[in-house]
């Protein structure tokens, strides 16, 4: 009798011949966790994925030369200068430092005229300026003649002449042999005599160092065909002659650096090499001196990287915000759906557990029981999910990344074991004692509602968190806890037609409809689990689609705002026969030269303010944007005071004050928005051409004109016209060009794919619940089935009766979700800066989409039919004798 | 009293109570059942009986009353003290087989299982025992879905004295079955009393079964009312002699039920007249039997 089959069967061998005997609910509980844990743990993986290429696409925007940590300030390098980058260097934070190569600097004195004693008739001006570099000898070979001697100062004062090398374009350009001799003339008076030693080459031509050592290889060149040219060349001098240089030339720049290079950074990296640099940038490096004269005492640095890496950094903020917004909803369906589950497996223990808790099965033994039950189906799932995940996308990710999917690894054990029952199970009559339990109902629905109330008015109170946290949990949990609230009041508020609904159709005939409808009432199926899936599923799916449309329009808008027209053309100064050659082409209607007159000052009341000047031709403008945009007798420059348009920020603090720009009164005959600054969102002034010279003292010089089309006309047309007429380096865009690069930034178009994962992994979800609404309910259902058939009913009563239990409440949770999905965005998007998204300068406008809307919400809803029929037919297994003898139980 | 019964039950009372409306199932049962007894209790459909016993095997806790079963008071019992008596105190056979053994489980393994909820050590050894008591090791390594009603109960009673509790209960053990089987099974619960001297309690609302046992219990209306004694005699011949007696049951406060057709021949209703005799109380009616327009019969 001990054969060993049967010797092994200890507790957990019972447990597990248990769930053999009925897999089917406990397969289901593992393949939610299953898929769910995969989409958890790929969740972070591909969002790493997404902000790393948006990372380097923004690293790759920087032009390489503008990437490098560069400062300069004025005085010379104390010794020992090299060793103290070095110390700058090792102070760097640990990211900065990895990717920050070795220091360099180089010193540099202003050009001064340098004059030869016989100059020929036809020489240009030439202006010298001297560089000194320690390392020099690394970044130059000579080719011809010799590298510079160390200076030899005279007792009279001044040196002997002070050698240098220049390259060969330098000294053809200037004109200088090797040997010649030239006076430069200081300011103090004093003269110096320069000696070209030697020409130099560079040894790497395309190093970042040559831009930031200009005019060294290349020299450059002013003729502006009046008067006499002039060549303004840098030569390096002896590295020991840093004293002798600021003696001479009177003044002494450095320039030091370290070169960046982010390349193959992962966003991970990404946060702390943006701290690390803020920190670098932000702070003033004390550099301690010899002691001497016209020493350099501090540096701070700068660099391009800064402000692409806080794009990406907003972006990735945005994005995580905005999604956790659309997975909490779904992430709380998946727990409600696997509470679902556990209640299916529940059932499916039932008789099980009535039977060992009365052979005196102690709560711990049927909580362990259950448990591990549950343990099977979650972990093994889980670790798949997770060990899945790993293998599609390979990306370091943290312990955090791993919270979710442990969670749901767990969720079915816990659940399971905190429904085990005390003792045992007994078959309770719902339908009698509808009031049972119905004081701690009332409790967590007010707790549901009044959270859901208070998370909205923190959230529309807080107001748009601009580089705020990623993660706001208040902000991602808000949509859920509304969800439930309005889940809350479909269950509370449904049964009221219903029973109006089971009122009047007993008096027809239809037995089915009248049980359905009564039933639905007295003993309803759907709990909160479906109906949240359904309400959760419409909400997350409007909510996105709206989210879809209104990031479209705004950067369709943002975009708009930076052309300023429907074509702008930027490039050399345009001046009067050029615009109207372009005025003349066909398909342009309108166009409006815009000069950047660059900063001025703008006084009002007793405040003074830089603002930007723009100087437009105010009624080609008009023609563009409107009789209201810019209003009639603004070009009047003459006008005293003069017409301006100003900024709306600008306008809400001059007021009612009498502004004055660069001492002239002006006169604010119209307010722009920040779409109306040609890419300049605040603090400009808008002033006609005509009164440029007055007030700013130039010129008007337009070096960009804004085109207004006949309708039909091509842009790329129109471009290629005015390009072909004012020569080469004239630039175009259109908004349309400005959207479609915006919305190729890989965290733009991330978030599109990731909503539509959401509303897909909702829309599953929705459907899983909905079935499993069926099968839990299957039991009391064929009971009661089996007792209609005695009496007569035809079995496709059955489908009719399932369709009753889902499709009122069913409907009523597509309602309610589509009412929440539309109301969401002005409650949530308060708190989320869009901005990243349209790279526009203010938070988008909502802007629904309603064939989008109804597409979305008839796709679930008719998802949410099949899944009503496919539950109809999934609960009619059990055969009639079978059901009713399980009600003798 | 010389011992201590296993079962004692007193003025047991159960109410159930839904929506306002309530259900007396039990309405004052008294019973006694002395250790190793076998005792039957029949009733019609509805008096009761399941009500008594889902109290006695410790499901159900009763409205008032008292009950006692080896020692342990079930309306005084904690939940720690409920599992340790539902494992070591009482074994129990429902009608349905589905409420005995677990489908998916071997009939040996049915035992095995019942063992390692109760934490009961040594089972091989117990396993082989009790397949040998019940004679069903032929059948050790079937589910209950390939076996016979007859077999299946069989298994169930296996499964029901696994833990080796001091007292046996069985709700309609023959419920499903045929007659032939019936003696069968009720043959197997009679052996397993004497081999045991497990106390048992046998419910059913079949009378035949009285047959298998002493002692039988009439229950009617939650109330038991009469008791049937079984003794057998042999007599001078050589001859078993079977004999029963009727006995009605008397609470300790004196209530008695009177049989049915006692009181139907004698037309007893609402009152009698009694009458103290010297070794028998007389019980008389309250009046000539025909009064048709008597008022307080319209009171009913
Ligand atoms: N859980 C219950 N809820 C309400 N009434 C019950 C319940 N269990 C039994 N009853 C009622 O108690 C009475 C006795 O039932 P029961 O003990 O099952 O009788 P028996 O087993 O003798 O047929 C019946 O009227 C029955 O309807
Ligand atoms: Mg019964």
């Amino acid at each position: 009798m001990t054969a060993p089959s049967r010797a092994r069967l200890g507790p957990a061998r019972l447990v597990v011949r248990q769930v053999a005997a009925a897999p089917a609910a406990t397969l289901a509980v593992a393949a939610i966790v299953l898929v769910s844990s995969l989409a958890a743990a790929l969740a972070p993986r591909a969002l790493d994925r997404v902000f790393t290429d948006e990372l380097r696409y923004g690293v790759s925007s920087v032009a390489a030369t503008q990437r490098d940590l560069i400062g300069t300030t004025i005085g010379a390098p104390p010794t020992g200068f090299e060793a103290q980058l070095d110390a700058l260097r090792a102070d760097m934070g640990d990211v900065l430092r990895a990717s920050a190569g070795a220091a360099g600097f180089v010193s540099r004195t202003p050009a001064l005229g340098a004059i030869a004693d016989a100059p020929l008739p036809d020489a240009p001006i030439t202006l010298l300026s001297v560089a000194i570099d320690p390392a020099v000898a690394d970044r130059i070979t000579v080719v011809e003649g010799a590298a510079p001697e160390p200076v030899t100062p005279l007792e009279s004062g001044g040196f002997e002449p002070i050698s240098f090398v220049l390259s060969t374009e330098s000294a053809d350009a200037m004109r200088w042999s090797v040997g010649e001799v030239r006076t430069v003339r200081a300011t103090g008076g004093a003269s110096q005599q320069f000696v070209l030693s030697g020409i130099v080459e560079a040894v790497d031509p395309d190093s970042d160092y040559w831009s930031v050592t200009t005019s060294v290889l290349q020299p450059e060149l002013f003729d502006d065909g009046n008067s006499t040219p002039t060549v303004t060349a840098t030569g390096f001098v002896n590295p020991s002659a840093t004293a002798a240089a600021w003696a001479v030339m009177g003044s002494l720049s450095t320039t030091a650096w370290f070169s960046l290079d982010p390349a193959g950074l992962s966003f991970t990296q990404s946060t702390a090499l943006l701290q690390d640099l803020r920190q670098f940038t932000s702070s003033t490096h004390d550099i301690a001196g010899d002691g001497q004269e016209g020493e350099l005492s501090f540096l701070s640095f700068s660099t391009g990287l800064l402000p692409a890496l806080e794009r990406a950094e907003g972006r990735a903020a945005s994005t995580v915000a905005v999604l956790s917004m659309a997975i909490a909803g779904p992430l709380g369906v998946v727990l409600a759906v696997i509470a679902l589950g556990s209640r299916a497996i529940l059932e499916r223990r039932r008789s099980g557990i009535t039977l060992a808790s009365a052979r005196g099965a102690s709560p711990a033994q049927l909580r362990g029981a259950l448990a591990l039950e549950g343990l099977l189906a979650g972990v093994p799932a889980a670790a798949l999910g997770m060990l899945g995940a790993a293998l599609l996308l390979p990306a370091p990710v943290g312990v955090e990344a791993t919270v979710v999917p442990v969670a749901l690894a767990l969720a079915p054990a816990v659940l399971l074991a905190a429904r085990a029952p005390a003792r045992g199970l007994r078959i309770e009559r719902a339908d009698l004692e509808p009031g049972r339990g119905s004081r701690a109902r009332l409790l967590g629905e007010a707790v549901v509602v009044g959270l859901a109330v208070a998370a909205v008015i923190v959230v529309l109170q807080r107001g748009v968190a601009s580089g705020g946290p990623a993660l706001d949990p208040l902000i991602a949990a808000t949509p859920l806890l509304l969800a439930l609230a309005v889940c809350v009041v479909v269950l509370r508020v449904a049964p009221y037609p219903l029973q109006a609904l089971a009122g009047a159709l007993r008096t027809r005939a239809g037995l089915t409809g009248f049980l359905g409808a009564t039933r639905a009432v007295r003993d309803p199926a759907a709990s909160v689990a479906p109906v949240l899936a359904l309400v959760v599923g419409v909400s997350v799916a409007v909510f996105s689609g709206v989210l879809v449309s209104t990031i479209d329009s705004g950067v369709s808008s943002a975009a708009r705002g930076v052309v300023g027209a429907d074509l702008q053309v930027r490039g050399p100064v345009f001046d009067e026969t050029r615009l109207e050659a372009i005025a003349s082409l066909p398909g342009v209607a309108a166009i409006s030269g815009v000069d950047d007159a660059g900063p001025a000052v703008l006084a009002f009341g007793g405040d003074r303010r830089t603002v930007t000047v723009l100087v437009t031709d105010l009624a080609g403008l008009r023609e563009l944007r409107g009789e209201s945009a810019v209003p009639a007798g603004a070009e009047n420059g003459s006008a005293e005071p003069v017409p301006a348009i100003v900024s709306a920020d600008l306008a809400l603090e001059i007021g009612d004050q009498q502004p004055s720009l660069e001492g002239d009164a002006l006169e604010v005959v119209a307010v722009g928005s920040p779409d109306d600054g040609v890419g300049i969102p605040t603090n400009w002034v808008m002033i006609d051409a005509s009164a440029s010279l007055s007030v700013m003292g130039v010129e008007f010089r337009p070096r960009t004109v804004l085109i207004g089309l006949d309708p039909g006309a091509d842009s790329a047309d129109v471009a290629s016209a005015v390009s072909e007429q004012s020569g080469p380096g004239v630039l175009s865009s259109d908004p349309a060009s400005v959207a479609e690069a915006l919305r190729a930034s890989p965290a733009v178009s991330g978030l599109g794919s990731a909503l539509v994962t959401a509303l897909i992994l909702a829309a599953v979800l929705a459907a899983i619940a909905v079935v499993m609404t069926a099968v839990v309910g299957a039991r009391s259902r064929t009971r009661m089935l089996a007792l209609l058939a005695t009496l007569g009913l035809p079995p496709r009563g059955s489908r009719a009766l399932v369709a009753w239990e889902l499709a009122p409440v069913g409907l009523g949770a597509v309602i309610a979700g589509t009412a929440l999905g539309l109301a969401l965005p002005w409650i949530v998007l308060g708190g989320v800066d869009l901005r990243p998204f349209t790279g526009g300068s203010r938070q988008p406008t909502i802007v629904i989409d309603p064939g989008l809307v109804l597409l979305l919400v008839g796709g679930f809803a008719a998802l949410a039919a099949v899944a009503v029929l496919v539950a109809a037919s999934v609960g009619r297994r059990t055969s009639t004798a079978a059901a009713l003898r399980m009600g003798d139980e | 009293m010389t011992t201590e019964p296993d079962i004692l039950c007193t003025d047991l009372v159960r109410i159930f109570t839904a929506k306002g409306v309530e259900v007396q199932a039990l309405q004052g049962l008294t019973l006694r059942v002395d250790p190793g007894d076998l005792v039957a209790v029949v009733g019609a459909s509805g008096s009761g009986k399941s009500t008594l016993l889902s109290i006695l095997s410790g499901l159900d806790t009763p409205t008032a009353g008292s009950a006692r079963v080896a020692g342990t008071d079930l309306l005084a019992m904690t939940g720690r003290e409920r599992v340790d008596y539902q494992r070591h105190t009482v074994g129990f056979v429902w009608q349905q087989t589905a409420r005995n053994l677990l489908p998916y489980l071997t009939a040996v393994e049915n035992i095995y299982a019942a063992m390692i909820v109760a934490r009961t050590r040594s089972r091989d050894a117990r396993a082989a025992e009790l397949l040998d008591l019940l004679g069903i090791a032929d059948i050790a390594d079937r589910r209950p879905g390939q076996l016979s009603g007859g077999q299946q109960q069989r298994v169930a009673i296996a499964v029901a004295i696994a833990n080796s509790p001091r007292v046996l209960l069985a709700d309609e053990p023959t419920g499903e079955l045929d007659e032939a089987t019936s003696a069968d099974v009720l043959g197997a619960i009679e052996h397993v009393n004497r081999e045991l001297g497990v106390t048992t309690l046998i419910v059913t609302h079949d009378p035949s079964v009285s047959r298998h046992v002493r002692r039988t219990v009439q229950i009617r209306d939650g109330r038991t009312s009469t008791e049937v004694l079984r003794r057998v005699s042999v007599d001078e011949s050589g001859r078993e002699q079977h004999h029963a007696e009727e006995f009605a049951v008397l609470d300790r406060v004196g209530r008695l039920q009177l049989p049915q057709d006692f009181m139907a021949s004698l037309s007893l209703r609402d009152r009698v007249r009694l009458s103290l005799e010297d070794d028998h109380i007389g019980v008389y009616p309250d009046a000539p039997p025909v009064r048709p327009s008597d008022p307080e019969e319209d009171e009913r």
